[in-house]
């Protein structure tokens, strides 16, 4: 415990470390607060701004609460219309009109989305069918979920920033060592070769973890204070569509909550686990934090966009994807793609084949087992 | 009081011989290494302190092999590197908390140990300061105390006076001196005064290769009639010292030079034995 203690003080003796966490909660109540001056909301010819739009909205969405069926879409149409952009479609900001029912509608059931134009009536055909039917077949229960909106956005910002501080901190914990030659003279003492690589990685674990749960406390306390929370038995689908293709479709405002803060904790877990892998091969702690920047992001995307799309593209295209090996290619790219941190703080698992979360887990599972072990193994060689 | 045993140890780098098959048996007292650079001392010194793994043979103490032993070993171990490393932004006395944390020193003990050892290193009163304002003396002063830290059995230090100015090797020296009446210190130097000053028993390595061992009357018996005196003017000794392997040469108030040979064979026909000394010993195995 002691040398854990120990481990953590010198993590948390680095002032530039301490000061960029304070810049990211910063960051973090800079964008919510964005979000919510920029709200407006328009109910029978009242306009609304900020906190009042919220408290406006939350007072509307109480006479549409509960299972969304047609005639409430239909009502909702016929009282306030479909919204499009109070300010046109170029040029100045780009408010919506409305307000949060006729938002909603006009996004989820119409193809505002595809057009940007404000629609005249709800479509039908086949943007109806593969997108717009599922919000009333999936039995979507209706409440005021822009307050999950705004936190879900704000929090994966926050969390694709933070994973980059936590590189930054992780980094040093092994190559630091070799670099100072610290290693050899650890190596030889009692604790160095097992309780005190432990106690680092404990360490970077402890601090990694308090660090998300700080970032997704103060938002959860903010989004608590401004939108309330009591929207939680609500559909997920209402701001998150892919919820809507999950098992049942009938996933929870709650369990989406859950869900996500799982698979963000998972990529904060994944990144800290990679970077010690990397910071135990590197004798040069700006050259391991150079390699797992690049790999943290940059290869994510361009693995998932280039790589994984354009081939799904052209499988898809050339009729292979009824292939069983081209579809299990496809599978186990997805999935790779799926499992690195950048996707999994957008939690881009959700609404993928049903048996996509599970291998996710076993995959993640071995990465960060094997990191560890790696880390371990190459630092008591002294790399 | 451990025996340490060296059994036909040896390593390779890249498929070349660093140490070659040593063997040798350390008890209580102070063993220096000593060779040229790039003789093996390091390797043979990190592998006794267990960071490297012998490619062949074995290191035993108290007849178990050291790999086996793990805490137990490094619990008798105290160890000096060659490149001592430190955290510059630790004070002095953080830095020796947290190492006495990894050796297991009990924490109720470890404050009285610490201050012992800075007292003695002469480092009590920068204790407070933080690494990167201490002098390269200090530094390795700071290395010493903290090998000490654990009451080690064994002490092994890697060119410990390396960096020292006059007055803190000789107050070093006297330090390790005391310290070897009650454990095994192996010591690595290629300053052979301090090697002759400091030990009770030399290894003398040459390419990975234990040369000769033994006590300095031992070692300096193997050179017994190869070292040779000349008494020559300046412009013989200097063609003397293009000759011959010469360990020294004084310039006497007459003007003549005492030239130190080193050579199998009489070097001229006025040469007389020299009684021998590390330092010659030293050349010859350079020189064979």
């Amino acid at each position: 415990m002691q040398l854990w203690k120990m481990e953590l003080r010198r993590l948390l003796d680095r002032p530039v470390l301490n000061l960029g966490l304070l810049m990211i909660l910063a960051f973090q109540v800079l964008l919510f607060c964005t979000e919510v001056s920029n709200l407006q909301t328009e109910i029978d010819g009242n306009i609304y701004r900020g906190a009042a739009a919220v408290q406006a909205d939350k007072e509307l969405v109480q006479e549409y609460k509960g299972i969304l069926t047609m005639e409430k879409v239909e009502d909702i149409i016929g009282r306030f219309g479909f919204s499009g952009y109070a300010g046109g479609r170029e040029g100045g900001p780009r408010v919506r009109e409305g307000n949060f029912c006729s938002r909603w509608v006009t996004d989820c059931l119409t193809d505002f989305y595809q057009t940007r134009e404000k629609p005249t009536a709800l479509v039908k055909g086949k943007f109806w069918n593969e997108h717009g039917k599922y919000y009333l077949e999936s039995q979507v229960r209706f409440e005021y979920t822009g307050g999950w909106t705004n936190f879900h956005s704000t929090w994966s910002w926050s969390v694709l920033i933070l994973n980059v501080w936590l590189v930054l901190m992780a980094v040093p914990v092994f190559s630091e060592e070799y670099g100072r030659k610290t290693v050899q003279l650890l190596l030889t003492t009692v604790h160095g070769r097992w309780k005190d690589i432990w106690a680092k990685i404990a360490a970077v674990f402890a601090l990694g973890i308090a660090a998300y749960l700080l970032v997704t406390g103060l938002l959860l306390c903010m989004t608590a204070e401004v939108y309330g929370i009591e929207s939680l038995e609500a559909s997920a689908g209402m701001f998150d569509y892919r919820a809507l293709f999950t098992e049942g479709g009938s996933m929870t405002v709650l369990e989406h909550l859950l869900l996500t803060f799982g698979a963000k904790l998972a990529a904060v877990c994944l990144n800290l686990c990679i970077t010690l892998f990397v910071s135990s091969k590197c004798r040069s702690t700006v050259l391991a934090a150079v390699l797992r920047l690049i790999a943290l992001y940059p290869l994510a995307w361009l693995i998932n966009e280039v790589v994984y799309s354009m081939l799904f593209q052209m499988v898809c295209d050339n009729g292979m994807i009824h292939e069983l090996w081209v579809w299990l290619t496809m599978d186990v790219l997805g999935i790779a793609c799926f499992s690195t941190t950048y996707y999994l703080s957008w939690s881009a698992f959700i609404g993928t084949p049903s048996y996509w979360p599970a291998v996710l887990v076993c995959v993640l599972a071995s990465v960060m087992a094997g990191c560890i072990w790696r880390a371990v193994v190459n630092y008591r060689q002294g790399q | 009081m451990p025996e340490l045993r060296l059994e036909r140890v040896g390593k390779f780098y890249k498929g070349m011989p660093a140490v070659v098959e040593i063997e040798y048996v350390f008890q209580k007292g102070i063993y220096g290494l000593l060779g040229a650079n790039g003789a093996g001392k390091t390797t043979l010194l990190r592998m006794i302190s267990g960071l490297l793994r012998p490619d062949s043979g074995r290191i035993l103490c108290n007849h178990q092999e050291i790999s086996r032993m793990g805490g137990e070993y490094r619990r008798m171990l105290g160890y000096l590197p060659q490149e001592f490393g430190y955290y510059p932004n630790f004070t002095l006395w953080r830095y020796m908390r947290y190492l006495a944390e990894l050796k297991a020193v009990p924490p109720e003990l470890a404050e009285e140990r610490i201050e012992e050892l800075l007292e003695h290193t002469g480092l009590k009163e920068v204790k407070k300061e933080r690494m990167k304002d201490l002098s390269g003396g200090m530094i390795r002063r700071a290395g010493i105390a903290q090998s000490l830290l654990n009451h080690p059995d064994i002490l092994i230090l890697d060119e410990p006076t390396a960096g020292l100015d006059p007055r803190e090797r000789i107050r070093f020296r006297n330090f390790i001196r005391s310290l070897g009446r009650e454990r095994i210190v192996i010591l690595s130097s290629h300053i052979v005064s301090d090697i002759e000053y400091l030990t009770d028993e030399i290894l003398l390595m040459k390419s990975g290769r234990l040369a000769a061992g033994g006590s300095l009357k031992q070692i300096c018996e193997t050179v017994r009639g190869k070292i040779w005196e000349i008494l020559a003017d300046a412009e013989a000794a200097e063609r003397l010292n293009q000759e011959f392997v010469v360990s020294s040469m004084k310039n006497l108030d007459d003007g003549r030079v005492c030239v130190r040979i080193v050579s199998e064979q009489k070097p001229a026909e006025h040469a007389v034995w020299a009684e021998p000394e590390l330092e010659d010993v030293f050349l010859y195995q350079m020189m064979c």
